[in-house]
């Protein structure tokens, strides 16, 4: 009848109980209200007004989405902006042996020169697996006589110094790679100018000449 | 006059309706006499320290002020504020604790509560009310203070395991465990007492 389930556990302990319950019972200072109500008319709350931090999940998502954001931006964007073809680093191509031409057909081929205006090129399209190995082949007979100066390097000049039309921005021309397609023709061998020589073929060219003037004006006559 | 009898005659959740929907002062004023006293004697058991404990007390008379609308009609009254100064109470140990830690030499309770070691199993001493009333205040102090403040709830302020549980926020069958290894740990500490 009323009886508590709890008794058996209180019967085991009952004179600690009855201890515990005979301790004297502590009480307030006597103007425990007085100085509480002065707290309060004076708003003196101290820190009990102090909000307790908010950890709300959106607290933590924001700027754990900016962070990884940030990191994935600063791991992958120039990993990908960073993928340029170094032509020094790629195989040069195998020359089979269809592909070579015998010296006398390159040397019967228009051996004129070119100056190709500078043009911005497609890569994937344009630019040669190894430049330098592509500018060399027999089977581009055009690269085989450079003679723009800007584009080549006399190996005589060089070799003794004296090299005036070398500078830094042509030594940059020549060993610039990019998108832009390779300038650089080769190596030369410049011969001095013979005006001996050089009187002896005009006075070949003039006669020739004469001699086909005449025969243009016999054809006329007959 | 009449009306402040009135008030004095209505229960704690009807006065804090009324402090809550009128804001009247006489209403809060009650309450905090009926409750200073239980609760100063529920803090001083806890933490041991009569300054301390008044401390909290007026706090937790604060709290109850400035958050009264926080106050739900289905608690009852005793338990809502009886959590507000539990809660205190453990962020004052905690406090200490974290004090202690920092600081290289032991606190002057430690200290106190070492050297009554020795006097706290001498049965002779244990005569005097007095001194008994002192000893079992301090084997309180050795044990934990989850099961300290069960054992004071219902050893000390005589509420139900129902309130209590509603008070620390656990269940009734941690209650009654935590409350049956409190008083084991208790009559442990006392067993000199009550071994005579």
């Amino acid at each position: 009848m009323g009886i508590n389930s709890y008794n058996d556990d209180e019967i085991k302990f009952s004179k600690l109980i009855s201890d515990l319950k005979e301790l004297p019972k502590i009480k307030t200072e006597e103007n425990f209200e007085y100085n509480l109500m002065i707290r309060i008319q004076n708003r003196n709350f101290g820190n009990l007004t102090e909000d307790k931090p908010q950890y709300g999940i959106i607290k933590f998502v924001i700027p754990s989405a900016i962070v990884s954001i940030i990191i994935l931006f600063i791991l992958f964007l120039p990993a990908t902006e960073q993928k340029i073809d170094n032509p020094l680093m790629v195989d040069p191509p195998k020359i089979s042996e269809n592909d070579t031409i015998n010296s006398s057909q390159v040397l019967s081929s228009n051996a004129e020169t070119f100056i190709k205006p500078r043009k911005k090129i497609n890569r994937k399209d344009a630019l040669p697996e190894n430049p330098v190995s592509e500018a060399n082949s027999p089977l581009n007979p055009k690269l085989k006589y450079p003679i723009n100066r800007n584009r080549s390097v006399a190996l005589d000049e060089y070799l003794s110094g004296q090299n005036p039309g070398e500078n830094n921005l042509h030594r940059g021309n020549i060993v610039r790679s990019g998108d832009e397609e390779f300038d650089f023709d080769g190596f030369l061998l410049p011969q001095p100018i013979d005006k001996k020589s050089l009187e002896k073929y005009r006075r070949m060219i003039d006669s020739i000449k004469k001699a086909e003037a005449k025969r243009d004006s016999l054809r006329r006559i007959r | 006059m009449p009306h402040n009898q009135n008030l004095t005659e209505l229960t704690d959740e009807e006065l804090i309706k009324k402090f809550q929907e009128t804001n009247e002062l006489e209403a809060y004023e009650i309450l905090v006499r009926r409750y200073k006293d239980p609760l100063m004697n529920f803090v001083y058991r806890f933490v041991g320290d009569r300054d301390v404990s008044s401390d909290i007390v007026q706090d937790t008379m604060i709290k109850f002020y400035l958050n009264k609308d926080s106050y739900r009609e289905f608690a009852k009254f005793s338990t809502w504020i009886y959590t507000i100064a539990g809660n205190l109470a453990k962020n004052e140990l905690k406090r200490r604790r974290r004090r202690s830690i920092l600081s290289l030499s032991p606190t002057e309770d430690e200290k106190q509560i070492q050297v009554e070691d020795k006097s706290f199993v001498a049965p002779d001493r244990a005569t005097d009310s007095n001194i008994k009333h002192d000893i079992i205040q301090r084997a309180l102090m050795k044990i934990k203070p989850v099961y300290r403040e069960m054992v004071i709830l219902r050893d000390i302020q005589g509420l139900s395991y129902e309130e209590i549980a509603e008070i620390t926020k656990v269940s009734l069958g941690t209650v009654k465990s935590r409350i049956n290894r409190g008083r084991t740990q208790l009559q442990k500490l006392l067993k000199n007492i009550y071994d005579e």
